[in-house]
């Protein structure tokens, strides 16, 4: 499934979510391909099954995107209670 | 005006070494041949894409300069990190990359065989300071060979050291999580932390008595823990007096409820072009000069700016995960270190806090400079957003509310005060994009208005000491002192 995970400048934290978004998913055998993207370029785009950011962010994003909120883009066991969920329910509806 | 032939001329180089070092990673990581091939390509025209974005903005800021200087006679120069790395790419871009590539070794080897085990993974601030080290080496006349030697070597002890310095400041604000700062306006966040910790001595003593060293538990902890630290301050001062001096002192910004400035990132487009053309109107009015044409200008530099950031994110997109790589492989307890917006959520209110103290320092900066000197240092909005929070995050760390306004104001005043420094060994952004040649980079700050410098803490005071050890005692004073600093370093942090 395609993933964006979203900061403000789309170069620093996000690249760091997208690090462990895909460790998380590679740890469970679900197969996603990971973008990091800025705040406004990930407002405008919709080809994606999944956004996930931080509250911050995700405030500012379209409510009809399936969005994963975390509360930090480093604790990695923090993302993985906050995202697997998430994961592990799109990833059931879609096989 | 240098001909657009000069510069692709220029990019050719650095730009088929990019590709090149793309593929190698991407093997080295093992991708899929289709992923091999994105990845190369995605790499070279991220870096390709960084010279129009800063074309655009090296026009916009010499309209702003000469607008500035025939309506107040006064010099103007804009601290930009990314502006400024790309810009300098034409002339020393060959440099900038493989400074980039052997600091990271350096780093590497540095978390092998010392204590200070630490992975830096923030690749656009190693991209801005690699390009920083080459642009200050350059032009202190060291040839090819021996720039990117020492430009490797001081890259790759930066990298090591810049968190290890302030791991205990970063303890304070993450509480007890396995993370490390990775962000070159790191002497201006522990400064910050420092500066927290005077102003508000008893912060760090009685939040950590109370249980918890982490300052989200403050309020609970702090207040009730006020109690038993009153008894010193309450001979002279009435009981609820006290009471309420010592829980202000106690008090963490958390404890405050602030509307997130989130708005502020919604666009960072939209916001650079509203403070821009805010500057670029004043400048344009007291210039006589047409409005519709300052706007237009205005809206440029945000432009160039948008264009070097999908560069930036193109050409290093595959850098931090090579490094994890690499890092799992040869340092597999190093603590990575990570980019300052990391941090944030650990503290939402300082980063508001920081952000309006720190600009506020600098706009002080700005004018006492400015008037002193008649350089004026404008901060730009977007980037010292994230340094301002920073600071915010590390005072209020070390010193509570009073900490992180405190520590956020002289974060801005050492921003604003540092680029005015590092002007005069840097020169003008302007006469750096003449390809291939440094002439003029030297003093061009009296010749023409300077447009552009690098921003953040690290680079300016490194820059600023190689600027003047190099034209005070030669390029070779500079190479000696990298090799003192690593063999120090080695020293220092030799295990036992």
């Amino acid at each position: 499934m395609k993933i964006y995970t979203v900061c403000g400048n789309g170069i620093g934290s996000s690249l760091l979510l997208k690090m462990k978004v895909e460790q998380i998913a590679a740890a469970h055998g679900i197969s996603v391909e990971v973008t990091s993207l800025d705040a406004n370029s990930a407002a405008a785009a919709s080809d994606a099954d999944l956004f996930v950011t931080v509250k911050e962010f995700a405030d500012l994003l379209p409510d009809d995107r399936r969005m994963a909120v975390v509360t930090s883009y480093t604790n990695a066991k923090q993302v993985e209670a906050e995202l697997l969920p998430v994961l592990e329910s799109l990833g059931a509806s879609r096989s | 005006m240098i001909s657009l032939d000069a510069i692709v001329l220029a990019l050719a180089q650095p730009t088929l070494l990019v590709g090149f070092l793309a593929f190698l990673g991407l093997l080295f990581l093992r991708r899929p041949v289709a992923g091999v091939l994105s990845g190369v390509v995605g790499a070279m025209v991220g870096y390709v894409m960084l010279v129009p974005g800063a074309l655009v903005v090296q026009e916009s800021l010499l309209r702003l300069a000469d607008a500035m200087s025939r309506a107040f006679g006064i010099a103007v120069l804009v601290p930009h990190n990314e502006a400024m790395a790309a810009l300098v790419q034409p002339s020393v871009g060959l440099a900038t990359i493989l400074i980039l590539v052997f600091g990271l070794l350096t780093h590497l080897v540095i978390a092998r065989v010392t204590r200070f085990r630490f992975l830096f993974l923030t690749a656009h601030q190693s991209f801005f300071m690699a390009a920083l080290l080459a642009l200050v080496l350059t032009a202190s006349g060291l040839a090819m060979p021996l720039i990117v030697f020492v430009g490797a070597l001081l890259l790759g002890v930066w990298s090591s050291l810049s968190p290890a310095l302030g791991q205990a400041f970063t303890r304070r604000v993450t509480g007890d999580e396995a993370v490390a700062l990775g962000h070159f306006g790191s002497l201006g966040y522990y400064l910050a932390g420092w500066v927290g910790a005077r102003v508000n001595r008893r912060y760090v003593r009685e939040t950590d008595a109370s249980g918890d060293g982490g300052t989200e538990e403050a309020p609970s902890g702090g207040f009730s823990s006020s109690a038993s630290g009153r008894a010193v301050a309450a001979s002279a001062l009435s009981d609820s007096q006290a009471r309420s001096r010592a829980a202000s002192r106690l008090r963490s910004t958390e404890d405050i409820r602030i509307p997130s400035l989130s708005s502020l990132l919604r666009n960072v487009t939209v916001t650079t072009s509203l403070s821009m053309t805010l500057v670029f109107v004043v400048a344009a009015l007291a210039a006589e000069q047409p409005l519709s044409a300052a706007v237009v200008y205005a809206l440029f530099f945000a432009v160039g700016i948008a264009v070097i950031l999908a560069g930036l994110r193109l050409l290093l997109a595959d850098v931090p995960p090579l490094l994890t790589a690499l890092g799992g492989r040869f340092v597999p307890d190093a603590l990575p270190a990570v980019d300052c917006a990391a941090l944030f959520p650990y503290a939402p209110s300082a980063v508001v806090i920081g952000f309006l103290c720190s600009l506020s320092g600098a706009l002080v900066g700005m004018v006492g400079i400015g008037l002193l000197t008649g350089l004026w240092i404008l901060p730009s909005v977007v980037p010292h957003f994230f340094c301002g929070a920073t600071a915010g995050i590390y005072g209020n760390a070390t010193g509570g509310l009073r900490g992180a306004i405190a520590g956020a104001l002289a974060n801005g005043l050492l921003l604003t005060a540092l680029p005015a420094l590092l002007s005069l060994f840097t020169g003008s952004g302007v006469a750096m994009t003449s390809a291939g040649t440094m002439s003029g980079a030297f003093g061009a700050t009296t010749a023409m208005a300077v447009a552009a410098t690098f921003g953040d803490t690290d680079y300016a005071i490194l820059g600023t000491i190689l600027g003047a050890l190099g034209t005070t005692f030669g390029p070779i004073s500079i190479a000696m002192l990298a090799i003192g600093v690593a063999c120090g370093v080695w020293m220092w942090g030799r295990k036992r």
